[in-house]
């Protein structure tokens, strides 16, 4: 098994789409600190605003995910399936239909080369998603300070109801950090929609773009029944203004695991790869 | 790079029977994939149904019965011009979802078919299509087809919901409009907002899929989509004709706002981004290396 997940792990980290994925992300990771944060910069500078009391802008809602004003975080977070499936969501379809399949599973267990790739599939993903925002908070912090938010401020949007909200306002990074696991996860499981997708179509496009699709349509359901905060694309953001819940959150994403997972693992095992 | 067949006419197929090839092939063959389409027009007319109920029950709204030019109103709305105001948090920006979806969806139905024909068994289909021109313009064909169907049954959906609940005019209700769509337009005169619902969104939906069919033959289709997601997402924020997903905003036309889009400036930008991509694909087909890209 670790030999097999070595081998997916390396593959998924030469796939030719990984550094386009990672380019697109960081374009906007970067475009958001260059015409947003800079701005914000030389607007502090400009009012000579580099004292607390003047509530000057802080790291912790000007970087990309704390950020509710400005196109580039909708866009990001908007896009999150899509960057996550570009490197490797589509490998098992290209797998099944060049034949490569049957070479590994002449090879090897069956169940071995799924798991492998499941979670090659997962990890290339959350990595591909989280590096831009990494990317770009760590310019943010290298440009901005880290002032410890205040309510009072009127300038935050995570309310006494927020995930976590406590945490925000006295460990701003904590928050960030748990904010990038959770992106982390159903970025993974993003892409893991296309692993099931993968038995159903028989067009790679279609496939690749399911992730998104769905993120889509269950923000635009939700929307329309005015819940748009229980869907990944509204609650993945820092930045959002609702207050969904952790138990909702947690839920969603052992719904996405059992789904994805059961649909890929048995099919996987039970398909015949001739 | 040779456009020209080495099939004798006799053994070339018409354009004619191109097209009827995608209509069978990428059309009906797929009608399923219409169905989500469907889902979402009817949500669109139920939220503002309970909406209004609702609110015809908290006595916010006088009690009325929805026409076809209320649920044409809430479903192609978009949202109003976006104004930055830093550190408000009630200012923050938020994605018109439904407008998306109904934006996005048509781009991803067309999105992988056209290219399919230069993989496998479809190289066979554009050697016998005679000339490369004839192929292209099949394409394109089935492309706007796609896109007409799918606002086909839109309208077809909003029309037999406002009949079953209400009344199937085109004139909005006053009060209606001004609450759920944009304060100040209960009173524009239907002749003026209709031409907005029943062109634009049309038209910028097959501008956008034609782009993208046309980006597709540069980079890769998933990057191309990609691309229009932006181009989406870029016009949902900034509000002007050169981006060209504003045009199918009803709440950004200039029957609705003062900073709004004129009828005109959209039908020109929608036609104008229409026959560049024609062309431009066009001529980018017309040099592809179909062998390589197998």
């Amino acid at each position: 098994m670790g030999r097999m997940l070595k081998l997916e792990l390396s593959r998924a980290l030469r796939s030719r789409l990984l550094p386009t994925a990672l380019i697109v992300g960081l374009l906007i990771a970067v475009s958001h600190y260059l015409f947003v944060v800079l701005e914000y910069r030389g607007y502090m500078e400009a009012a000579d605003l580099w004292t607390a009391d003047a509530h000057p802008f802080s790291v912790f809602g000007s970087w990309l995910g704390g950020d509710p004003f400005h196109m580039q975080s909708s866009l990001y977070f908007i896009l999150l399936p899509a960057l996550a499936s570009l490197p490797y969501a589509d490998s098992f379809f290209l797998d099944r239909k060049s034949g490569y399949i049957k070479q590994i599973v002449t090879r090897t267990k069956k169940s071995r080369y799924l798991a492998a790739k499941y979670i090659a599939v997962f990890i290339v993903a959350g990595l591909t998603v989280v590096l831009p925002l990494l990317v770009n908070l760590g310019l943010t912090a290298a440009t901005l300070p880290s002032l410890l938010p205040q309510i009072t401020w009127g300038n935050f949007t995570i309310g006494a109801n927020h995930l976590w909200a406590e945490t925000f306002y006295t460990q701003p990074y904590l928050y960030v950090a748990g904010y990038l696991g959770l992106i982390f996860l159903f970025s993974g499981l993003f892409a893991a929609i296309a692993l099931a997708v993968s038995f159903v179509s028989e067009n790679r496009f279609i496939v690749m773009l399911s992730p998104f699709l769905t993120g889509l349509f269950v923000l635009s359901l939700l929307s329309l029944l005015g819940e748009s905060r229980y869907s990944p694309l509204d609650f993945l953001n820092p930045a959002s203004a609702h207050d969904t819940g952790l138990l909702a959150i947690l839920a969603e994403a052992l719904t996405l695991l059992l789904v994805t997972g059961g649909v890929f693992f048995l099919k996987g095992n039970c398909d015949d790869v001739l | 790079m040779c456009s020209k067949s080495v099939y004798p006419e006799s053994k070339r197929v018409g354009l004619g029977l191109l097209i009827r090839y995608d209509w069978r092939f990428g059309l009906l063959s797929h009608l399923y994939k219409y169905i989500p389409a469907v889902l979402i027009f009817l949500l669109s007319c139920a939220s503002l149904q309970a909406g209004v109920g609702y609110d015809t029950a908290a006595g916010i709204l006088p009690p009325v019965r929805l026409s076809l030019g209320d649920y044409l109103l809430h479903t192609f709305r978009g949202i109003p011009v976006y104004h930055l105001v830093r550190q408000n948090t009630d200012n923050a920006f938020i994605l018109p979802a439904l407008w998306l979806i109904l934006n996005l969806y048509p781009t991803f139905l067309v999105g992988g078919y056209p290219l399919n024909d230069l993989h496998g068994y479809g190289q066979q289909i554009l050697t016998r299509s005679g000339t490369r021109t004839r192929w292209w313009l099949s394409k394109i064909c089935w492309n706007v087809s796609s896109v007409f169907v799918f606002y086909l049954v839109g309208y077809a959906v909003l029309l037999l919901y406002a009949c079953v609940t209400g009344s199937p005019a085109f004139e909005a209700t006053a009060s209606v409009a001004d609450h759920y769509f944009l304060s100040g337009t209960g009173t524009v005169p239907t002749a003026q907002w209709l031409p907005y619902a029943l062109v634009l969104p049309f038209l910028t939906t097959a501008a956008v899929c034609l782009l993208q069919l046309c980006l597709s033959l540069f980079i890769r289709p998933i990057l191309s989509y990609i691309a229009v997601v932006c181009l989406m997402v870029a016009s949902s924020y900034f509000c002007t004709p050169l981006l060209i997903g504003n045009c199918s905003m009803l709440a950004r036309g200039a029957f609705a706002t003062a900073e709004g889009i004129p009828l005109m400036v959209s039908l020109f930008t929608l036609i104008g981004v229409i026959v560049l991509s024609i062309l431009i694909g066009g001529i980018r087909f017309h040099r592809y290396d179909i062998l390589n890209k197998a």
